[in-house]
C-alpha cells in the first residue's frame, strides 16, 4: 500500500512530538495516564462507595480507565487535528484522514506502552491476572475503533465549525459519567439500562474487565452494541471525509 | 500529448466575516432562514494546456487567482466546477517556509515529507543524502527545524520538492527566496528536469524569470484568464497594464475580452490578443511634437457591466481626453473619444488608430483592399501601405489563421483612412483615421473619434 509510510511517520510524529520536549520523554506516557487513574481512583474509592464486582475497587476502576482515557486522549486530539495541522495540509495533497488515525494509532501505543504498569498493580493488589488477559488486544482495537470514528467526524467538523473543539469538553464529560467506569453498569435503573447500552463504552470496559479481570467474556447486547455504534462512527466519519476532505483546505 | 489540462474551472469560495459558529448556525437552519454567505469566484472558466516537458509561467496581480490555481493543480483543493487532468507525478513547492514540523529533526522531516508524497522507505533512503548535499545542510540535519534559518527550511523544502524527480513540478513564488547561490543552483536543477522532459509550472512576480525560464505563460486577473501564449508576448503585456496608473478596466463578453490600460484599449478573444502593442489609441500633433493618449494621467470616472467611461488629462496639452467604451456584444465594441479644450491651442493633426498582431496579411477599405508588405527588420519608422488615399469610413483586417477579422469603423467620413506597417520593434499593422489641416482650437468639448470596433465576420457579410 502507497501510503502506509505515512500512517507510520505521522504516528511516530505524533507520538515523538507529544513527549518530545518533556525532560522524561516515553515516561510521561505512561506515567501521565497512570497519574491520572491514581487521582480518579483515591477520589472515587474515599468518597462514593460503589460496588466493584467483587474485585478491590482501585484495580476495578483502574482496567476502567484504560480504554477511556485512550479514548477521550485520541478525540480531543484528533478533533483539532486537521485545523491545527493547517501549514501541511495547505502543501501537500495527501489523504487528510491519516492525520486524526495517525492520533488515534498513537493512543493505541500509549495503551499499549501502560499496560504491564497495569498488570503489575492488578498482581500487586492481590488479585489473579486471568491468563485470558492477552485477549485485551480486543477491547484496545474497539476503542481505537470508536475513537477513530468519533475522530473522524469531529475533526471534520472543527474545519467549518471551530467551536466543535470547545464542545468536546464537556460533551467528553457527560460521557465519562455516562460509562460504568466509576460505578457499575447494575447501578443504573434497569429500565433506563437498553438507552444506556447504547453507550458504546459500555460494552468496551466491560470487555476489558472481561479479559483481564473475570476471564469470561459473554458476548451480551453492551457489547453487541458497542460493535454496532462503532460501526455506525466509523461509516459516518469516513463518509464526511470522502465528501469534505477535498475542500478543508479553503476552509483553513 | 499534454502533461496539463485544465478545462472551464471555475471556484467558488464562501466570504465569510468571521468564522461560523456551529450554535448559530444549527438556530439559523432552525429558524429556515437562509445562512448569510455572499461568494467570491476566484477562479472564473478558466482553460489552458500545458504541454509535456513544458515550463509554464502563471503571472498576474496579487488576487487574481494565481495560488488558488497551483493549489487545484497541485490537488490540496479541488475545483466547484470544471476539470483538471494532471498526468504523471506531482510535487509542489506552496506557501513558503511553513509545512515543516517544527519539534522534528530535518532528517525525520524528510521521512515525514516523503512519505507525504507518498514514497516508499527505499525511495526516501535512496534520496536521503542526495537532498541533505542539495540543501546543504550537512552539519545540522539531525537538529530540531526550528533552529533552521527561514533561508534553511526553503532549501530543504525544494531539494525536496526535486528530489523524488516528478513529472510535474509546481512551484509558487519560491526561487525568489534563497540566497543568490542557491538560486542559481535551483535554476540549473529544473532547467536539468526539463532537459528530461519533465514539466514545470511557475507562479513568480519577476518578470525576468518568466521571459527566461518559461516558454508559454497565462496571465490571470480577478480570475480570468486574460492571456494564454508565449512568454514574450504575455509578459510584455502585463508589464504594460500592470504598470497602469489608476485608469485601468477590464470587461469580458463571451469569448471577446476587452482591457483598457491607460489611454489604451486592448482586445482579446479566447484569451489570444488580437491587438498589438498600444492597441487602440489617439495621437495628437501640436507644436510639432506627438502626444499619445497613453501619456495622459487617466482615471476612470465610471463603469458599468459591459463599458466605462475614463479621462485622460495631458500635462503638457491643454486638454483632456474622455473615452467612452461599451462592449455591445462579443463582436462589436463602440468606442467615443472626446476632447475637452481648456485653452486654445494650435492642433495640427490627430489620429485615432488600432495596431493589431502582424500575423494578418490582408487589409481592406471596401471597395479598396490589399496584401501587408512584410515588417523589414531594418525599419526603424512606419511605413505606409495604401498605395493611393482610401476613402469610406471603414478600415479592416482579413481573417488570418487563428485571428478573426477585425474592423474599424468611423461614424463619419472626417478622417482619412490609412493602413501602415510599424516599425520592426512595434511589429503590428496599423489601421488609422486621420485628420489633418485643423488649425486653431478653442475651449469647449468636442467629439474626436466615434466608431465601432468589429470583431469576427461583419454583421451583414454573414
Amino acid at each position: 500500500m502507497r501510503w502506509r509510510l505515512l500512517l507510520l511517520e505521522l504516528t511516530r510524529r505524533e507520538f515523538k512530538g507529544r513527549y518530545v520536549s518533556a525532560r522524561l520523554g516515553v515516561a510521561w506516557a505512561i506515567l501521565n495516564p497512570l497519574l491520572q487513574m491514581v487521582v480518579y481512583t483515591l477520589v472515587f474509592s474515599k468518597v462514593l462507595h460503589v460496588g466493584s464486582e467483587g474485585f478491590p475497587y482501585p484495580v476495578w476502576a483502574l482496567t476502567g480507565l484504560l480504554a477511556w482515557q485512550t479514548f477521550r486522549s485520541s478525540v480531543l486530539a484528533a478533533t483539532s487535528s486537521i485545523v491545527d495541522d493547517r501549514t501541511v495540509i495547505k502543501r501537500v495533497p495527501f489523504p487528510r484522514s491519516f492525520i486524526p488515525l495517525s492520533i488515534v494509532l498513537a493512543n493505541g501505543m500509549n495503551f499499549l506502552l501502560t499496560l504491564p504498569v497495569v498488570a503489575v498493580l492488578i498482581v500487586a493488589s492481590g488479585v489473579r491476572l486471568h491468563p485470558s488477559a492477552v485477549f485485551v488486544v480486543l477491547p484496545l482495537l474497539l476503542v481505537l475503533a470508536l475513537a477513530a470514528g468519533v475522530g473522524l467526524l469531529t475533526s471534520a467538523m472543527t474545519v467549518f465549525y471551530r467551536d466543535v473543539r470547545h464542545l468536546m469538553e464537556p460533551l467528553l464529560l457527560f460521557w465519562f459519567y455516562a460509562s460504568p467506569i466509576f460505578y457499575e453498569r447494575e447501578a443504573v435503573p434497569a429500565r433506563w439500562r437498553p438507552l444506556y447500552d447504547l453507550n458504546p463504552m459500555v460494552g468496551i470496559i466491560d470487555l476489558t474487565r472481561a479479559v483481564l479481570l473475570r476471564g469470561a467474556v459473554e458476548l451480551e447486547w453492551p457489547l453487541l452494541a458497542s460493535l454496532g455504534v462503532t460501526a455506525v462512527f466509523l461509516i459516518v466519519g469516513a463518509l464526511a471525509y470522502r465528501r469534505y476532505a477535498p475542500r478543508f483546505v479553503d476552509m483553513l | 500529448m499534454s502533461a496539463i489540462e485544465v478545462r472551464h474551472v471555475s471556484k467558488r469560495y464562501r466570504v465569510i466575516d468571521r468564522r461560523p459558529v456551529l450554535a448559530l448556525d444549527l438556530l439559523r437552519v432552525l429558524s429556515l432562514r437562509r445562512l448569510p454567505y455572499g461568494e467570491f469566484l476566484a477562479l472564473k472558466d478558466v482553460s489552458f494546456e500545458v504541454a509535456r516537458g513544458e515550463a509554464f509561467g502563471v503571472i498576474g496581480n496579487n488576487g487574481s487567482g494565481k495560488s488558488t490555481l497551483l493549489r487545484i493543480l497541485a490537488g490540496v483543493t479541488v475545483p466547484t466546477s470544471g476539470e483538471v487532468r494532471v498526468r504523471g507525478t506531482v510535487s509542489s513547492l506552496l506557501e513558503l517556509g511553513a509545512g515543516f514540523h517544527q519539534e522534528l529533526t530535518g532528517r525525520e522531516n524528510i521521512w515525514l515529507s516523503g512519505a507525504m508524497m507518498g514514497m516508499s522507505r527505499a525511495d526516501i533512503r535512496a534520496k536521503l543524502d542526495e537532498i541533505v548535499a542539495f540543501a546543504e545542510l550537512g552539519g545540522v540535519i539531525d537538529r530540531p527545524i526550528f533552529t533552521y534559518s527561514s533561508g534553511m527550511q526553503v532549501r530543504l523544502g525544494f531539494a525536496i520538492a526535486i528530489a523524488f524527480d516528478p513529472d510535474v513540478l509546481i512551484l509558487d513564488e519560491v526561487l525568489a527566496v534563497g540566497d543568490y547561490a542557491f538560486r542559481i543552483k535551483s535554476h540549473d536543477a529544473i532547467v536539468e528536469m526539463r532537459g528530461r522532459g519533465k514539466t514545470v509550472v511557475l507562479v513568480t512576480h519577476d518578470m525576468h524569470e518568466v521571459v527566461g525560464f518559461c516558454e508559454r505563460a497565462l496571465l490571470l486577473n480577478e480570475g480570468v484568464a486574460v492571456l494564454v501564449d508565449t512568454a514574450t508576448k504575455v509578459v510584455p503585456f502585463y508589464i504594460q497594464t500592470a504598470g497602469a496608473r489608476g485608469g485601468q478596466r477590464y470587461l469580458n463578453v463571451g469569448r471577446l475580452s476587452l482591457a483598457f490600460s491607460d489611454g489604451r484599449l486592448l482586445l482579446f478573444r479566447d484569451a489570444v490578443l488580437l491587438t498589438q502593442l498600444t492597441g487602440f489609441y489617439c495621437s495628437f500633433l501640436a507644436a510639432r511634437n506627438w502626444f499619445d493618449s497613453m501619456q495622459a494621467i487617466w482615471q476612470l470616472t465610471g463603469q458599468s457591466g459591459s463599458g466605462f467611461v475614463a479621462e485622460g488629462r495631458f500635462l503638457t496639452l491643454p486638454m483632456t481626453l474622455i473615452v467612452e467604451a461599451e462592449m455591445r456584444s462579443e463582436r462589436e465594441v463602440r468606442v467615443a473619444v472626446r476632447g475637452r479644450v481648456h485653452e486654445a491651442f494650435e492642433l495640427d493633426q490627430y489620429h485615432a488608430s488600432l495596431l493589431v498582431q502582424s500575423q494578418y496579411q490582408r487589409w481592406a477599405a471596401p471597395p479598396a483592399e490589399g496584401d501587408f508588405p512584410p515588417i523589414d527588420v531594418a525599419s526603424h519608422e512606419w511605413t505606409l501601405v495604401n498605395a493611393r488615399p482610401l476613402a469610406g469610413r471603414r478600415l479592416e483586417v482579413l481573417p488570418a489563421g487563428e485571428l478573426p477579422r477585425v474592423a474599424l469603423v468611423a461614424d463619419d467620413e472626417r478622417f482619412a483612412p490609412t493602413v501602415l506597417n510599424t516599425d520592426h520593434a512595434g511589429n503590428a499593422r496599423v489601421l488609422q483615421f486621420l485628420r489633418r489641416g485643423l488649425g486653431r482650437w478653442e475651449p469647449g468639448e468636442r467629439v474626436l473619434f466615434a466608431g465601432t470596433i468589429e470583431i469576427g465576420p461583419a454583421a451583414d457579410s454573414v
